[in-house]
């Protein structure tokens, strides 16, 4: 270890223009990389939470005798159902009154003399809505319920849930290609530093070749260069991230309209912190191996001669 | 020893730089290695030492075959044998004790034997008080000790050296051929490339001459 550490400390002071190029690049490379996951993982969360309170109204048919209490039983029966309540007419025109007397409260005590509400179920499900899957579920749940006999119409915001699931599907995708597209991207900026601090210690690799050192301890610190460069600009990533994000969660927090966003909004925990910083460790370390992997085969004093 | 069997040597061109090459060394013998600047010598070396492979034929070093050995045997291969160069290829962002250390720390030996053996060699060859000074802060003739120590420290068998002398002034050279010769008396088996005639007269050696790419002389 010490070796090796001294090994990528003569790196350093022989290449400090080099080394500190690729520490800011890579470092922004994976800054970007931290924010679009840091994104995707709110935009997530909040989804997700708005997708928990996701209900199916079931509205009655006005003129039919039904036995509510019968038909309430049979939608709890139904397997993805978690709770279902009865909403009276009654009920449902003052929820009704509630919501609109702010509003406009003219409209209701000029225009209001008849209840045109119908009775109907509010019905919560257990699986809460994440993606299109899940989505599909809702729609044949919505359909199955609409079939009962009695059941007027299910409603449980068609478009806004199609658009939803829509859209936390398109941000984890894109935010899959835009990491995969930036980690390699990592893989080249790190073989490139590696492939420089190699043609630099042309002669000392020429040297330890000659007094009987094996590939694998030729090659081994500049993987270990890697690694740590891959650890030390994930650390960095991850730091800038997290300014940027306390930064921008600051504003959202003093906007009126968004202001309740920002309590759901949430840094990486502490066990991602690790698996990050050990992936950029090892993207590193893998950017540099490709690269030694091909100079390096104990001859290659004998290839620079020939 | 070292053994040589119907060795040719071609390169792209094609440039014949070693043709039906025969001879033997048996162990502890001190041998040069002569011919002009193009004869082949360094053709030669670097197939004892190697970093070339024969287009044909067959050479042996410390049992071994070079043309056998792949990119995983070399570096064991390599650890039976010293490799002295005129430029003396020190490792210039090291101290001199880490030179001389280098073979033994590739072996991954414990630190505390390496810097015993270290000081011993480097007691023998006069060096000891440059021991923690850079290969830039000492002349040409102390770099080539330094070179030749690290090539001792691990005992190879076999030191060859390819033209050793080549940047040094005649007492300085003198003084690294003594080295050599002591060398030689404790069993190891030397084989020296020179381009010095006179240097060779002097030490009344077995000499190989090389020209064009054959020997014309082997005094054995």
């Amino acid at each position: 270890m010490k070796n090796l550490m001294s090994s990528y400390a003569r790196t350093w002071a022989q290449h400090t223009g080099i080394q500190f190029a690729t520490l800011s690049i890579l470092s922004a490379t994976l800054t970007v990389v931290a924010i679009v996951f840091v994104t995707s993982f709110n935009v997530n969360r909040i989804m997700t939470q708005w997708g928990t309170d996701i209900k199916l109204t079931a509205y009655l048919e006005n003129d039919k005798d039904l036995d509510f209490a019968l038909l309430e039983k049979k939608i709890q029966g139904m397997d993805s159902v978690k709770a279902v309540e009865f909403v009276g007419k009654e009920r449902a025109l003052q929820i009704f009154n509630n919501q609109l007397k702010d509003i406009t409260p003219e409209f209701l005590s000029e225009n209001l003399d008849a209840n045109p509400l119908p009775n109907s179920f509010e019905i919560t499900l257990k699986e809460q809505i994440k993606n299109s899957e899940s989505y599909e579920v809702l729609t044949k749940q919505a359909s199955l319920i609409s079939s009962f006999e009695g059941i007027e119409d299910v409603s449980y915001g068609q478009s806004w849930l199609k658009n939803y699931s829509a859209f936390v599907s398109g941000v984890t995708t894109s935010g899959i290609v835009v990491i995969l597209i930036l980690l390699v991207g990592s893989l080249f900026i790190i073989g490139n530093s590696i492939r420089s601090s190699i043609s630099s210690r042309k002669e000392e690799i020429e040297i330890l070749e000659l007094v009987g050192a094996t590939r694998f301890s030729i090659r081994l610190p500049f993987v270990f260069e890697g690694f740590v460069t891959g650890a030390l600009t994930s650390a960095i990533g991850l730091f800038i991230c997290f300014f940027l994000f306390s930064w921008a969660k600051a504003i959202i927090s003093q906007s009126a309209v968004l202001a309740r966003l920002s309590e759901t909004m949430q840094f990486f925990d502490y066990s991602f912190i690790f698996l990050f910083v050990l992936g950029g460790a090892l993207i590193g370390a893998l950017g540099s191996f490709l690269t030694v992997r091909g100079i390096n085969d104990g001859w290659s004093a004998s290839q620079g001669a020939n | 020893m070292i053994q040589f069997s119907h060795v040719y040597k071609t390169y792209l061109g094609p440039v014949h730089a070693l043709r039906n090459i025969e001879f033997e060394i048996d162990k502890g013998e001190f041998v040069f290695l002569t011919g002009p600047s193009g004869a082949g010598k360094t053709t030669l070396f670097r197939m004892i030492s190697a970093y070339d492979k024969p287009s044909s034929g067959v050479v042996r070093v410390s049992g071994s075959s070079i043309d056998e050995l792949n990119a995983n045997t070399v570096a064991y291969f390599r650890r039976k044998i010293g490799v002295v160069f005129q430029d003396f290829k020190l490792l210039k962002d090291r101290t001199l004790a880490e030179n001389v250390a280098l073979p033994l720390t590739v072996k991954g030996h414990p630190q505390k034997l390496i810097d015993q053996k270290v000081n011993e060699l480097l007691d023998q060859l006069g060096l000891s008080h440059r021991k923690y000074q850079y290969p830039a802060q000492i002349s040409g003739g102390e770099q080539q000790r330094v070179a030749i120590a690290r090539a001792l420290i691990h005992q190879p068998g076999v030191l060859i050296a390819d033209e050793p002398t080549g940047n040094l002034d005649p007492q300085l050279s003198e003084e690294i051929m003594d080295l050599l010769e002591s060398v030689n008396a404790q069993g190891t088996t030397v084989f020296v490339a020179t381009h010095d005639h006179e240097l060779v007269r002097r030490r009344a050696k077995r000499v190989i001459e090389l020209a064009g790419g054959q020997i014309v002389r082997d005094s054995r």
